[in-house]
This record gives structure tokens, C-alpha cells and sequence, in this order.
């Protein structure tokens, strides 16, 4: 258990979390090994169905790393990407594209304050005769910005919220379109099958 | 399917990971390897969806109880409409074959 005690193997589990695991284990070991007829054969046993210690580790950062939030986006990001321009597409799946879009636009939008700390008088939200832009300022001439020094902490809020709206929508486009929740089973007496 | 079992065999009591495992092999014949079976634990507990009790047990070393907790058992019973929908119509299907006559 050196590589789960430790720690190296395990990144994005908390020390306090890494203890209770090995405690944990060596405790499974014990129970499953105590009172057989053959403790060293059981031993083996065990220890073959746990993996090697840094097997085990992998699994735990495996498991560890997909309740990242992060990790969840991307994967919604990437669901719905498939969606979008694989199979989907036969479906009339045009609204994931117009999510995926959406998303992009939202990031895009959240870099462009970068710049603007070192290009204050270049990069902002822009109004003139052609409407709003977000961004460089391309008609020195006709145009006049708006937000100031706000412009980092509003446009960096509206990026955010946007991209967690258009998180949770494509979270809910997927489970609506997903087969499960499409499944479709004649109703009939006895069988108690739901019916979505 | 893994995840599916673990909470199911939680329905009705807290259990330690190897009651659980016995719990699974016993009620439905599933293997399942002690390798995976902690890591995914660990991270239904991350997600809010168990809980989890360190007892001082006989054997002379603590054990950790895990037991289901209130979106544990909504997410539960989800799986299980799902599980029994998804059963339902494979029945449905595979009844020709055995014999009988189409639902």
C-alpha cells in the first residue's frame, strides 16, 4: 500500500481521504483472510482482486478525477459534439450545434479580457453605427466604449454565467434525447414496466 | 451496471465494502473485484450519493459503513425504473424465442 499511503499516485485525493482508503484496505485484507481454512491462499486471493497497490491507486485517481466538475463539461462538451456532427446530424440535431457555438462564443468572450489589461484602449465593449462588439476596437472613428474598467469583471460574469447556462442545457438536451429516456414499452397487464 | 449493483445492495442497510461484495455475489451472482469496487465507492460518497460511518468493529480494526443518502436513494430508484424498463422490453423480445407467445 506504499504508493496509495504515500501519496504520489494519489494527486487529487486529500491526505486525511488517503489514510481512511488504506485503512480501509487493510482492513478488507483482514476480514477476507481471518477465519479461512487457508490464510495464505486467501491472501493471494485478495491481493489478486485488489490489483497491485498502484493499480488500485490508478482506480482511485480514475474514480477521483471523474467527479470534477471540469471533467463533466468536457464530457458533455465532447457528448454533444458527437451529437452535433456525427450521427445526430440525420436527426436534425441543429440546436446542439447551435450549443456548441454558443459555448465557444462564451469562451471566446471570456479571453478577450486578457488583452485588455495590457490594450485598455483597445479592448472593450465597443457601441457604434454598426452595434455592439466585444472585443478590439476596429472604427476608432465611430465607435465608443462602454463599460470602462468594468469591463474585465462584467464581461468576465456574463461569459461564466453563459457558459454554465449552456452547460446545463446541453446537460439536458442530452438526458432528453438520450435512448433511455426515450425507451419506448408497450404497457401491458402484469408487467408493471414503466412507460417514459 | 457496477455502480447500478453497489447501490442497490445499500437499499436496505448500511454495509461495509465486503458485505457488499457478498451482498452482490450471494443476491445476484456478481463478481465484482475488489479492486474496483473501493475507488467506485470513493467517488458515489464525492458525489453526495453515499455516506459513509467509520465503527469500531469486533475484529479489532474499525470498518467503514457506507449507506445510501437521500439523492442516493432518489438516483437509486432512477436506475432501477430504468433497469426495469430496459428489462421489460428485453423480455418482450426474447419471449418468442422461448417459446411463448408474443406480449
Amino acid at each position: 500500500l506504499e504508493p496509495i499511503s504515500t501519496g504520489w499516485k494519489l494527486p487529487p485525493v486529500a491526505p486525511a481521504e488517503r489514510d481512511e482508503i488504506v485503512v480501509e484496505i487493510r482492513a478488507h485484507i483482514h476480514d477476507s483472510v481471518s477465519g479461512t481454512s487457508d490464510p495464505n491462499g486467501a491472501t493471494e486471493r485478495v491481493s489478486r482482486l485488489l490489483g497491485t497497490p498502484e493499480e488500485l491507486a490508478h482506480r482511485y485517481t480514475t474514480e477521483s478525477l471523474l467527479t470534477r466538475r471540469w471533467l463533466r463539461f468536457l464530457s458533455l462538451a465532447l457528448a454533444a459534439h458527437q451529437l452535433a456532427t456525427g450521427q445526430g446530424r440525420d436527426h436534425g440535431n441543429d440546436d446542439f450545434t447551435w450549443f456548441i457555438i454558443w459555448l465557444r462564443h462564451s469562451f471566446g468572450t471570456y479571453l478577450r479580457c486578457i488583452p485588455e489589461a495590457l490594450l485598455p484602449s483597445t479592448i472593450g465593449l465597443w457601441l457604434g453605427s454598426e452595434g455592439f462588439d466585444v472585443g478590439v476596437l476596429s472604427h476608432p472613428e465611430t465607435q465608443h466604449e462602454l463599460l470602462g474598467q468594468w469591463f474585465v469583471p462584467v464581461i468576465s460574469l456574463a461569459a461564466f454565467l453563459a457558459a454554465i447556462g449552456t452547460t446545463q442545457a446541453l446537460g439536458w438536451m442530452i438526458r432528453r434525447r438520450s435512448p433511455s429516456a426515450t425507451y419506448h414499452v408497450p404497457r401491458t397487464a402484469g408487467s408493471g414496466a414503466a412507460q417514459n | 451496471m457496477s455502480r447500478d449493483g453497489k447501490a442497490a445492495s445499500l437499499w436496505q442497510s448500511r454495509l461495509y465494502g465486503l458485505e457488499i461484495l457478498r451482498s452482490l455475489s450471494v443476491r445476484s451472482q456478481l463478481d465484482v473485484a475488489e479492486g474496483t469496487l473501493y475507488p467506485i465507492l470513493s467517488r458515489l460518497q464525492a458525489e453526495g450519493l453515499l455516506q459513509s460511518e467509520w465503527v469500531e468493529a469486533e475484529a479489532g480494526h474499525p470498518r467503514q459503513y457506507y449507506r445510501l443518502t437521500a439523492p442516493g436513494r432518489r438516483r437509486a430508484r432512477e436506475m432501477a425504473e430504468a433497469w426495469h424498463t430496459f428489462a421489460a422490453s428485453l423480455d418482450d423480445l426474447m419471449q418468442p424465442i422461448l417459446g411463448g407467445k408474443p406480449r
